[in-house]
């Protein structure tokens, strides 16, 4: 157990080291010039040469990667160069990564709501009428862009029926919890689309091989219902493949979530990265990308941590 | 109190067809058995037989996809056979019960096996979640577990086979059913655990005088656990008698080719019986007259074209056979089919 620890967290710092050089390296080939967009009019060389030397970019490359390292590992991310000038990133990020994990577990919980009773309720006559009816309306829905879906909804949830606040209505949870809810549940349903339908896809596959094993010929011989067969035997040892896909389509949530920021204005990280890029801000944008980095190291983490509790056969390695 | 002398189970006429991309297969045809409560009956054949199939539709335990099911089988007079699900749930765990072969797959992987045992408990008796988890660990150590409360903490893959077997004996044995079936409860471990767990069926058996289905592929299991074997041959009864008179005085030539090749004492445990010469028949197109002539070699033109039907010895009325050309002896007394 000790060891397993001890090697996940060599990998998952190797895995962090690999992707801040790289990311550090590529960044510097985007076109757009930090200096030219920090100073805009006011631009001379003479300010030019400041500046570079300010944000140490007049050192060679690795001078300012070793630099950018040692900072970041103390905590310390720096200032932002052009998004917000001389703020703190820390305090950046403070503000810009609560409405975009907010909108991203929303939708998860919505996805893991709808799909986990949904898989259930088609096994029961596995290709039967109902079956075929759900699987046809989650092959669709997996193929709705969060881009259409978006416009659709505001459509009927807000134009038509005025449920939920449309784009542009950004408020945030200290500021009025409810409606920030409100706020957030039209994109996280948009997003939810998507993992509802790839969820479903596992759940229901792995729960339709798990019901021609041998236990649950051995539970239904007990007298259990076929409800608690499904619910406490089948669906457990089924959520394997359904967990790892959470881990692995973290990056179509992160697509997804550009997508609802950027169309219903929500200043959140999403928006935060697009300007960092936009502003070629190499300090704010390398630690946005380090924050998604990390976020998703971390979820793959906890998945492979959760593996073997959901289904005991799984070792660690 | 009068005691009750009727038989607890009454198959008559049992045939299970599957709907097969191929056509329908008939895996059990035509079967008709009774069993004395208290009684055990051994049921033998080659893979393929239709001794699994058999025994889950005497016991209505068979997926309710693709099946049609002729003929009546009844347990404590309830019929099995057309029985809807949710009736059938009444008598499932607390009527009767079932021992698997691999208790490796026949176990949730995902349950602790004390929780396995206890919602049995209270699902079927109504005990308390408290009541049902003192019962589970009384069961564990019933059945021989040692430190039974640490145990029923475990998943199934924490314990050894032997263990395994144990536990899904205690399941079955949990609600006080009255009729077992116990499907090769023992192919797969080793030899002296094989006997530990049978010993402990014997055990529990006599206890409460259960009434049991044993099916197995080892003769010798059938010898020294059963009162009457019954052998199997693509789907069909062909053979049934009590069981010393079954090795006694053995009637059909497929029957003789099973104890022929069965394992010597030395060999190997659980050896399939696959040594007689050739295969079984296709259930989806059977041969016309009897099954096993096309492997039999005591075949005539009579066997090729008229199927035999299950008969009386005129050595012994319990003992039926289905052939033209008995050994030892035995000749057919009358058609069953014609008594009844
Ligand atoms: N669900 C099913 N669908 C279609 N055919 C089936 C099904 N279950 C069993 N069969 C067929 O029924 C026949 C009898 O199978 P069964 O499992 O009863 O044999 P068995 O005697 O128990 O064999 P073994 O000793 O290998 O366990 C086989 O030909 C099998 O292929
Ligand atoms: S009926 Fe004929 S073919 Fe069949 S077992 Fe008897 S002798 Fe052999
Ligand atoms: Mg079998």
């Amino acid at each position: 157990m000790l060891r397993y620890v001890i090697r996940r967290i060599i990998a998952f710092i190797a895995i962090m080291l690999t992707i801040s050089l790289l990311s550090f390296w590529l960044m510097r080939l985007l076109p757009g010039d930090p200096i030219v967009k920090h100073l805009g009019t006011s631009y001379t060389p003479d300010n030019a040469a400041q500046f570079a030397h300010q944000v140490g970019l007049d050192q060679g490359f690795f001078a300012q990667y070793f630099t950018w390292l040692g900072h970041a590992l103390t905590g310390d991310l720096g200032y932002s160069w052009n998004v917000s000038p001389n703020s703190p990133i820390t305090t950046i990020m403070s503000k810009t990564l609560p409405p975009t994990i907010e909108i991203a577990v929303m939708s998860q919980i919505i996805a893991l709501l709808i799909s986990i009773p949904m898989s259930v309720a088609v096994v029961r006559r596995p290709n039967g009428r109902f079956d075929r009816g759900v699987n046809a309306v989650m092959l669709s829905a997996y193929s709705i862009p969060t881009l259409i879906a978006i416009p659709i909804l505001t459509l009927i949830l807000t134009v038509r029926y005025s449920l939920l606040p449309g784009p542009s209505s950004w408020i945030s949870f200290a500021q009025d919890p409810w409606l920030n809810l409100k706020v957030c549940l039209l994109p996280a349903i948009a997003i939810s689309i998507a993992s509802i339908a790839g969820h479903f896809r596992f759940l229901r596959n792995d729960m339709i091989i798990n019901l021609q094993e041998d236990f649950v010929v051995m539970a239904r011989s007990k007298g259990l219902t076929n409800r608690r067969i499904l619910w406490r035997h089948v669906l457990r040892p089924s959520s394997v493949t359904l967990l790892t896909s959470v881990g692995l389509t973290i990056g179509g949530l992160i697509v997804g979530l550009f997508v609802a920021e950027i169309y219903l204005a929500i200043p959140g990280f999403s928006t935060q990265v697009i300007a960092a890029v936009d502003t070629s801000d190499y300090a704010l944008l390398q630690a946005c990308i380090m924050t998604i980095a990390f976020i998703v190291i971390s979820i793959q983490l906890i998945v492979n941590f959760l593996l073997p509790i959901i289904d005991p056969r799984i070792a660690r390695d | 109190m009068a005691i009750d002398q009727s038989p607890i189970v009454v198959v008559d006429h049992l045939s299970t067809t599957f709907r097969t991309p191929r056509g329908p297969l008939k895996a059990v045809n035509d079967v008709s058995l009774t069993l004395e409560r208290g009684s055990s009956l051994g049921i033998v054949g080659e893979s393929g037989s239709g001794k699994t199939v058999l025994s889950r539709s005497i016991i209505g335990l068979l997926p309710t996809q693709n099946v049609t099911q002729t003929g009546t089988a009844t347990i404590n007079g309830s019929e099995i056979i057309g029985t809807r699900h949710k009736d059938l749930l009444k008598i499932w765990g607390s009527e009767v019960a079932m021992v698997f072969q691999d208790p490796m797959t026949a176990l949730t992987p995902t349950r602790r096996v004390g929780q396995q045992i206890a919602e049995s408990l209270r699902i079927n008796l109504n005990l308390s979640r408290k009541d049902a988890n003192l019962r589970a660990i009384e069961l564990l150590r019933q059945v021989g577990i040692p430190s039974p409360e640490r145990r029923a903490r475990a998943y199934p893959n924490q314990l050894s086979g032997g263990m395994r077997q144990r536990v899904m004996i205690a399941i079955a044995i949990a609600c006080g059913p009255e009729f077992l079936v116990a499907d090769e409860p023992t192919t797969g471990l080793d030899v002296t655990v094989q006997a530990q767990v049978l010993d402990l069926i014997t055990d529990l058996r006599a206890k409460s005088n259960l009434t049991m289905i044993l099916v197995t592929h080892d003769l010798g299991v059938v010898a020294t656990r059963t009162d009457n074997v019954a052998v199997m041959y693509a789907g069909r009864i062909v053979e049934q008698a009590p069981t010393a008179a079954l090795f006694a005085r053995v009637a059909m030539p497929y029957t003789k080719g099973l104890l022929d090749s069965t394992p010597r004492i030395d060999a190997p445990s659980h050896t399939r019986l696959s040594s007689i010469e050739g295969r079984p028949p296709d259930l989806v197109n059977p041969p016309e007259g009897c099954a096993f002539a096309p492997r039999c070699t005591y075949a005539t033109d009579e066997c090729r074209t008229v199927r035999p039907e299950l008969v009386r010895s005129t050595l012994d009325a319990n003992h039926l056979f289905a052939c033209h050309h008995p050994l030892n002896g035995h000749q057919a007394a009358s058609s069953l089919t014609e008594n009844q």
